[in-house]
């Protein structure tokens, strides 16, 4: 385990949060995010990385709420679940006054 | 294989919009598809160098971004800016934000869904057959920004001679490394014609470990010219179009 937050999504991540990660892990969440969806061969294709270490960092990004499994016609798919709006965090004054 | 062109400083006033324009123009004169997106969506711009009339549009990207239309909805054939200097496939596609203050303020309100944002890019690049598509950002770094960022096929940063742009674009660089862009493009924009260019050039590849594209002369047209055309078109021959000219095709 070469991540600290590997246990349990603590808060949603964000992109902010994918610069901060270890490299063979953010390498694997720049691609998906890229691809939108992809299979575990298609990470193992184009990170070179073998099987066996991708799916260790697969399952850190998992807890960790960077990404997500799911299922197509029986064909396993990993994508991203980063938080994806940013509110505002001023005070509801200042936008009542706009 | 289309292709996604961020272009981006992290300060602003660099001249991106300027610059997006010229670039996604003279990619399109080459006969290329072309799509520009103006995602900085808290001061957007790029339609007024298209003479686009906001009161004519009946769709901007923010209403995409609240679910109220399609992307294609968005996008407006701009292609006459050529005038008679395209190919017959050249066309280009602008997708502009609102400059509504009330929508303006919305999104700083409530934010909106970034991966929507990205389903978007994609969804022009296929519907409107795109080879390229621009992707006008705002400065500095947020969320948007590096959403565009890591998509990007190519990026291209634009700074100026000036200490706090070499700062910030050193920062900017490192976050583009740690997004494993494929392609990155420095553009120094602004540049004093009395500075010595090729010392430039050296000290800016050295300091980032980046190809330098061009260094664009601050010109007294562009001055003039206040946004009221495309550089590069009004002016083919200055020599700042040149350079322009010699960037695009780095991006093709």
């Amino acid at each position: 385990m070469n991540h600290p937050e590997s246990q349990q999504p603590s808060t949603p991540k964000s992109m902010a949060d994918v610069i901060d990660l270890p490299k063979d892990q953010r390498q694997i969440v720049n691609w998906i995010i890229r691809q939108k969806k992809v299979t575990l061969a298609e990470i193992v294709d184009y990170t070179k990385l073998t099987e066996q270490a991708i799916q260790e960092n697969i399952q850190i990004l998992i807890s960790a709420g960077f990404i997500t499994e799911m299922q197509e016609n029986g064909i396993v798919f990993y994508q991203t679940c980063l938080n994806q709006t940013r509110k505002s965090k001023l005070s509801q004054q200042i936008w009542d006054n706009l | 294989m289309s292709k996604i062109i961020s272009i981006h400083s992290f300060r602003g006033g660099t001249g991106k919009s300027n610059s997006t324009a010229s670039l996604a123009a003279i990619v399109a004169r080459y006969g290329y598809r072309v799509g520009i997106v103006d995602t900085d969506i808290q001061s957007p711009g790029i339609h007024v160098l298209f003479g686009f009339d906001e009161q004519k549009i009946e769709y901007s990207l923010n209403d995409y971004l609240w679910g109220k239309c399609r992307i294609e909805e968005t996008a407006y054939n701009v292609t006459s800016v050529l005038q008679k200097t395209g190919k017959p496939n050249s066309q280009i596609y602008l997708i502009p934000s609102s400059i509504n203050a009330k929508d303006i303020t919305k999104v700083l309100r409530e934010g909106f869904d970034f991966n929507l944002l990205n389903d978007g890019f994609q969804e022009l690049i296929e519907t409107l057959n795109l080879d390229y598509l621009f992707i006008d950002t705002h400065p500095g770094l947020n969320e948007e920004t590096l959403l565009s960022i890591v998509i990007s096929d190519i990026l291209v940063l634009i700074l100026r001679p000036d200490r706090q742009d070499f700062q910030g674009t050193a920062v900017t660089v490192e976050v583009a490394r740690r997004l494993e862009v494929p392609k990155m493009l420095l553009l120094i924009n602004k540049a004093l014609p009395a500075l010595d260019f090729d010392a430039l050039q050296q000290q800016v590849e050295k300091t980032y470990n980046a190809p330098l594209a061009g260094i664009l002369p601050l010109a007294e047209e562009m001055i003039q010219m206040a946004s009221s055309d495309i550089f590069c078109l009004r002016f083919p021959d200055h020599p700042l179009s040149k350079i322009m000219e010699k960037v695009a095709q780095m991006l093709i």
